[in-house]
C-alpha cells in the first residue's frame, strides 16, 4: 500500500516527460511493512536537492532527517526520528553511510559511488519504527514522513542570528521606500537564512531549505502483507 | 634431543622481560610519533582532519581575507563540521553574498584538508520599477497612470556606500485633466560613516516639476487648480543606530521652488521623490527623524513593524510649533508612518499599515492612509525570485489647512496588486488604487 500509487499506464506516459526533464522524479511513496508487530517504513523516490551530486563529494558530512509520524484516526502519534549521515572520504574515494534511529544506529555501509548513494537513499528501508498491538491490528492509521536535507536546529538558527544582530546592522528605511509604490532595490542575498528562518517562525523545531513531506494513506494493520 | 634445565629457563625469561621493557621503552620514546602515524592510518574513525587551508573561489569584490574572517574557522586546528555549516549559513547573511557553498579538498597528506570556500557574489546594481493606476471611483477626474523606476549601486565604487537614483512620474489618464507631475531624487548612503557602525550617513538631490490641471478635489481644490512649480533640493542627514533596530537622524534640507504666480516665502508642495511635503521656498528646513524598524525584508516582510516618526522644521518659523495638519504653523509638520506584518499561513501574510497625518497624500503613493493587506507568496519554491499578489481595503483622513481650498473628506478603498522579482527590471510593482472619496467639509 502506498500513497499515489501510479497506474502502470500512466508510468508509460510519464516516462518520455522523465527523459527529458532533467532530475524529474515521480512523487515519492510510503509504504507501512509489517514484520511480526513492528511497523516500519519503506521510502521511494524521494525528491532530492539538486545540488545533492555535488555536495556528496564536497568531503563534510551530508545529513538527511528524516521524522515518521504515526497517525492514529488522523491523530499524530508516536513520531521517530531517522538521521541518516554520508561521508565522502576524500582518500579512499568511498561514501560511509550510517542510519540511526532515535540516535541508535541501525544500518551502516560503504558505498562506492554517488550513484550507489543516490540508489540507497531512494528507495530506504526503516523497519521497526514502531510496535503495534495486536489488539490494534483493526485500528485506521496513517504515516508521515518529512525529509529534511542538511537540517538546521533551533538552537544553531539562533546562534546564527545573534551573530547576525551582532554583526549587521540594518539600515533604517529609506524615505523613499515609505509608503511608496517604488519596491526597495535590496540585495537579493540572505534568501537561504530567511527561507530557514520563515520556517522556524511558522512553528518548526527543525528546519531546512530543502524539505519534503510524504504521507502514507490510511491503513489497517490487519491488511498488511506481513513479512518474514 | 636438546633440553634445556629449569636454570637456563629462568635465564632466558629472565633475558625476555628484559627485551619486553626495551621495546616498551622505545615504544614509549616513539609515542609521540606512533600517536600520529596511528592517526593518520585509514579507519581511525574518530580522528578529525586538521584545517590546513583556506581558499576562496568566486570572489571578486570581496577579499579572501573578509571571507576568512567571517567563517571563524581557524587554520592549523581540527575541523569541526558545526562550525562549518555555522560559516555557510553565516556567509549567506552577508549583503553582497547570494550563495555560499563550502567544500573540502585534499591536504598535505592524509587527514590534512583545506577548506574551499565558494562564493557567489550579488549583483551590486540592482533595479526596481512600479506602475499604478489610482482610480477615484466618484470623480473620474483624477484617475492617474504613475509610472516609477530606480537603479541602486550598493557597493559604489568598491566602497560599501549606496547610491541611488529614483525617477517617478505621474499622468492624468484621458479624460482626467491634463498636465504632469515628475520626480527625481539622487541619493547618497553611508552606512557606516568614518568606520563607525553605529553612525549612517545620509544625502540627497532632488528635482520635481507639476503641470497639472485637474478641477476635481484633491487637486481641484488647490489655490491653483491650475498651476506649474518646479523644485529642486539639497539635504542631508547624520544617522544614529540607537540599538540593533532602532535609529534617530538630524538634517537639512533647502529648497529652491520656482512656479508660476509664486512670490518670495510662498509655499509650494514639493515632492522630493515620494513625500509630498508643503515647504516654504526659497528656504531651509531642519529634519528630524526617529524609528525602529525590525521588518525581515524591505520588499517582501513576513514579520516585524516599522514605526517611523518625522517632523519637519522650517529656518524661518523655528519657534512655531509643528502641525499634523499641514501649514498651519508656517510650514512646519510632523508625520508617523507605522507597519506591522505577520504570518497569515505558510505562505500568506497580513500587512496593517498607517499613516494618519499625510494630508497631502501624493500620488506616488500606493497606500491609502491605513489599510490592512493580505498577501499571498504567488510561486512556493522559495529558492527562485520572489512573487507575491496582495489586496486589501483602506481609507484615508484628509485634512487639508483652512487657507488651502479642499477641505476635509474621506476615501475609502481598495488596493490590490502583484510584487515580484524579474532578472532585467528587478522588483517589480503592479497596483491599482480604487477610492471612494466622502466630503465633509470643515
Amino acid at each position: 500500500m502506498a500513497v499515489r500509487r501510479i497506474s502502470r499506464r500512466r508510468l508509460v506516459l510519464l516516462a518520455p516527460l522523465m527523459a527529458v526533464v532533467p532530475g524529474a522524479t515521480l512523487a515519492a511513496q510510503l509504504t507501512p511493512v509489517l514484520r511480526g508487530n513492528s511497523l516500519g517504513v519503506v521510502l521511494r523516490g524521494i525528491r532530492m536537492p539538486p545540488t545533492l551530486r555535488k555536495d556528496l563529494v564536497s568531503g563534510l558530512t551530508n545529513k538527511i532527517l528524516i521524522q515518521v509520524t504515526l497517525l492514529d484516526a488522523g491523530r499524530p502519534g508516536p513520531r521517530r526520528r531517522i538521521d541518516i549521515e554520508v561521508k565522502y572520504d576524500l582518500w579512499e574515494e568511498t561514501f560511509s553511510l550510517k542510519i540511526a534511529a532515535d540516535s541508535n544506529e541501525i544500518a551502516a555501509r560503504t558505498c562506492h559511488g554517488v550513484d550507489e548513494v543516490i540508489s540507497v537513499l531512494s528507495n530506504l528501508s526503516l523497519p521497526g519504527l514502531f510496535t503495534v498491538d495486536p489488539g490494534e491490528a483493526t485500528r485506521q492509521l496513517a504515516l508521515t514522513a518529512e525529509v529534511l536535507f542538511d537540517p538546521v536546529e533551533k538552537a544553531r538558527m539562533e546562534e546564527i542570528r545573534k551573530w547576525v544582530a551582532e554583526n549587521e546592522r540594518p539600515p533604517p528605511p529609506d524615505p523613499t521606500n515609505l509608503s511608496s509604490g517604488l519596491p526597495a532595490t535590496a540585495s537579493t542575498s540572505a534568501r537561504v537564512f530567511n527561507r530557514i528562518f520563515q520556517q522556524y517562525a511558522a512553528g518548526a523545531s527543525v528546519a531546512a531549505v530543502w524539505k519534503e513531506t510524504v504521507a502514507s494513506a490510511a491503513f489497517r494493520p490487519a491488511d498488511l502483507r506481513r513479512e518474514p | 634431543m636438546k633440553t634445556h634445565s629449569r636454570g637456563e629457563g629462568v635465564h632466558k625469561r629472565g633475558h625476555l622481560y628484559s627485551r619486553l621493557l626495551r621495546a616498551g621503552l622505545v615504544l614509549l620514546a616513539l609515542q609521540p610519533l606512533l600517536a600520529f602515524a596511528l592517526d593518520d592510518a585509514p579507519g581511525a574513525p574518530d580522528a578529525l582532519p586538521i584545517v590546513e587551508g583556506i581558499d576562496c573561489v568566486g570572489n571578486t569584490t570581496m577579499s579572501c581575507e573578509t571571507i576568512r574572517d567571517k567563517l571563524g574557522i581557524a587554520v592549523g586546528r581540527e575541523m569541526d563540521e558545526s562550525q562549518i555549516a555555522l560559516a555557510r549559513l553565516r556567509l549567506q547573511t552577508l549583503p553582497n553574498i547570494k550563495a555560499a557553498d563550502i567544500h573540502l579538498i585534499k591536504g598535505s597528506q592524509r587527514l590534512r584538508v583545506i577548506v574551499v570556500v565558494a562564493v557567489t557574489e550579488t549583483d551590486p546594481i540592482t533595479t526596481a520599477f512600479s506602475t499604478g493606476t489610482l482610480a477615484e471611483i466618484a470623480r473620474q477626474g483624477t484617475r492617474m497612470q504613475t509610472i516609477a523606476g530606480r537603479i541602486t549601486d550598493h557597493d559604489l565604487l568598491g566602497t560599501g556606500k549606496t547610491l541611488d537614483l529614483t525617477i517617478v512620474g505621474a499622468v492624468p489618464l484621458p479624460g482626467s485633466g491634463s498636465g504632469q507631475e515628475y520626480a527625481a531624487r539622487l541619493q547618497y548612503f553611508d552606512p557606516a560613516v568614518f568606520g563607525s557602525r553605529r553612525f549612517f550617513f545620509m544625502a540627497g538631490a532632488f528635482y520635481s516639476r507639476s503641470s497639472l490641471d485637474l478641477p476635481y478635489s484633491p487637486y481641484g481644490a488647490f489655490t491653483y487648480s491650475t498651476y506649474q512649480q518646479a523644485g529642486i533640493g539639497l539635504d542631508f542627514s547624520l544617522g544614529l543606530h540607537l540599538d540593533s533596530h532602532s535609529y534617530v537622524t538630524l538634517g537639512y534640507r533647502y529648497l529652491l521652488n520656482t512656479g508660476s504666480g509664486g512670490s518670495e516665502g510662498a509655499q509650494w508642495l514639493t515632492s522630493d521623490g515620494m513625500i509630498t511635503t508643503l515647504s516654504t521656498a526659497p528656504g531651509g528646513a531642519f529634519l528630524f527623524t526617529i524609528g525602529r524598524n525590525t521588518e525581515d525584508d524591505p520588499s517582501f516582510p513576513t514579520r516585524g513593524w516599522l514605526l517611523h516618526a518625522y517632523d519637519q522644521w522650517h529656518t524661518k518659523a523655528l519657534f512655531s510649533v509643528p502641525s499634523f495638519s499641514g501649514n498651519t504653523a508656517g510650514g512646519n509638520f510632523a508625520g508617523i508612518l507605522a507597519r506591522a506584518t505577520w504570518r497569515a499561513g505558510p505562505e500568506s501574510f497580513w500587512t496593517f499599515q498607517a499613516r494618519p497625518f499625510d494630508d497631502f497624500q501624493t500620488v506616488f503613493d500606493d497606500d491609502l492612509g491605513f489599510s490592512i493587506v493580505y498577501s499571498h507568496t504567488l510561486f512556493e519554491d522559495g529558492t527562485e525570485r520572489r512573487s507575491r499578489w496582495y489586496v486589501g481595503p483602506g481609507f484615508s483622513n484628509i485634512r487639508h489647512p483652512e487657507d488651502f481650498p479642499g477641505g476635509h473628506y474621506f476615501e475609502v478603498g481598495v488596493k490590490a496588486g502583484l510584487r515580484f522579482e524579474t532578472k532585467y527590471l528587478g522588483t517589480v510593482n503592479l497596483y491599482v488604487i480604487a477610492a471612494h472619496p466622502f466630503q465633509r467639509g470643515y
